[in-house]
């Protein structure tokens, strides 16, 4: 039982669904512990309420004359068919994310760092590059050249532009394996460019490293 | 409940399935809302090849019972950019949530005509809590209400003393009460509440006539007006007045 000005993890949407599955019809004890349980969302339970009270459900009669002709119903038909084509498909990019991430997540130990390292970069000067290479998964870095991307790509097995949404996605889903008391501070990621500025390697491996172009 | 249905159409053939799917409500062998939702949900995930004509006879179905709904709501394609709009909004919304849900089997497929009932009161409340979010006091309506309104009290005020909403609520009451006992009346008074009553005015009316709760109580386990909206009985009585006069004006 969630606690009274407790704060709550629970959507918004999942709220108004709970709340509108609670009762059959209109109850105002049900809105009340609602109010009382979800202080946060309470103008929009209040609204959500208001709303239910004043809306008038369709009898079955005026439901089954509701005669739709086919030169109308057709044209409807094929949008909506074409919709939920359009969101199976992004349903469909969504599961290939999440097999992308397993594969990053099944990256572990200094030997799978090395291979990554060595597939992203090609060659490394100092062992340092691996550790570039690890805070790009994680904490993360900005402004990376794509090159980085692309490379990134072809060992996870998606589109470069994807890189940058599994690793962000990847990062939220590893947090959650911590439980700590207080919310971890994270510091800002810096950019690539400073964090090779960082490395001890030398003035032409910074400048291969930093180039937005690989054949440069 | 369905499932011997179920289980009885998925023996048919293909071609002696999708003529049962034409029969119309009220003829023998109707197939019921409940079960061609399943074959569609079914259909759509475990790709059947023919899981366009299950989705087709869904959308059919689920066009009449929205289409019902939103024409029996003028707020809602008010708000929802039109009719034809409104409709195919909603039930692009359901179909969503209906492919989305991981329970099986969802609520659309034990209870069709009620699941689509709430769901077109989330799609409603979304309309509403959009305008409200736009801002109020940019709402045409609610400006044309609250001057409606305004020049309602100057009428009011054609009395040396002027009215107090108090006195004012007692003066419009019968006139409401009466309103409210007619049902063709009744259904006007709904028109007005959902189009034109400004957010706060809207929910003192709605919980007091319709949800039947008191303005104000001394007792802390009753449930009021007040307590719903988070407000002075004061500020209640001044929603309320404000609506009877928005009421008033608009049925006269």
């Amino acid at each position: 039982m969630i606690k009274k000005h407790e704060k709550t993890t629970i959507s918004l949407d999942k709220v108004l669904r709970e709340y509108s599955d609670a009762s059959e019809n209109f109850d105002a004890d049900i809105l009340g512990e609602f109010l009382n349980r979800y202080p946060e969302y309470a103008e929009r339970l209040r609204n959500y309420a208001s709303v239910w009270l004043m809306s008038r459900c369709a009898t079955a009669e005026e439901i089954a004359s509701e005669v739709v002709p086919d030169e109308e119903m057709l044209p409807i038909q094929s949008r909506l068919l074409s919709r939920l084509y359009s969101l199976k498909d992004s349903q469909a990019q969504t599961e290939d994310l999440g097999v992308v991430i397993e594969r990053l997540k099944d990256i572990k130990g200094a030997q799978e760092f090395d291979r990554i390292a060595l597939a992203v970069l090609g060659d490394f000067e100092s062992d340092e590059e691996e550790l570039l290479i690890a805070e790009y998964i994680d904490p993360g870095l900005v402004e990376e050249p794509s090159w980085i991307k692309e490379g990134f790509g072809k060992v996870l097995g998606c589109l470069p532009e994807l890189v940058p949404v599994v690793l962000v996605e990847y990062r939220s889903q590893f947090t959650h394996h911590y439980s700590a008391n207080g919310k971890p501070v994270k510091s800002e990621p810096r950019s690539w460019a400073d964090a090779v500025e960082s490395l001890s390697v030398s003035k032409e491996r910074k400048k291969m490293l930093s180039s937005l172009d690989l054949e440069n | 409940m369905y499932s011997k249905i179920l289980d009885e159409i998925l023996l048919l053939t293909e071609s002696e399935r999708k003529s049962r799917l034409n029969i119309e409500l009220g003829q023998e062998d109707f197939i019921p809302d409940e079960v061609v939702a399943t074959l569609m949900l079914s259909s759509w995930r475990e790709k059947w090849p023919d899981a366009d004509v299950y989705t087709q006879h869904l959308i059919r179905r689920l066009t009449r019972h929205v289409r019902a709904h939103v024409r029996k709501n003028p707020g809602w394609y008010d708000r929802g950019g039109g009719f034809d709009v409104t409709t195919e909004d909603f039930c692009y919304y359901i179909l969503e949530l209906m492919i989305e849900d991981k329970v099986r089997p969802c609520h659309a497929e034990e209870a069709f005509g009620n699941y689509v009932w709430k769901k077109c009161l989330d799609c409603a409340d979304k309309l509403y809590a959009k305008k409200r979010s736009a801002g109020s006091s940019l709402d045409v309506d609610g400006v044309k209400a609250e001057v409606e309104a305004n020049q309602c009290d100057h009428s009011d005020l054609s009395a040396d003393v002027p009215l107090s909403p108090e006195e004012s609520l007692i003066q419009i009451e019968e006139y409401i009460e009466e309103f409210l006992a007619d049902k063709q009346k009744l259904g006007r008074i709904e028109e007005v509440v959902q189009l034109y009553l400004p957010d706060n005015e809207r929910m003192a009316f709605t919980f007091h006539y319709y949800g039947k709760l008191k303005l104000f109580s001394k007792k802390p386990e009753v449930m009021t007006v007040s307590k719903m909206m988070g407000v002075s009985e004061r500020s209640v009585r001044q929603y309320l007045a404000n609506a009877r006069r928005i009421i008033k004006e608009r049925l006269t």
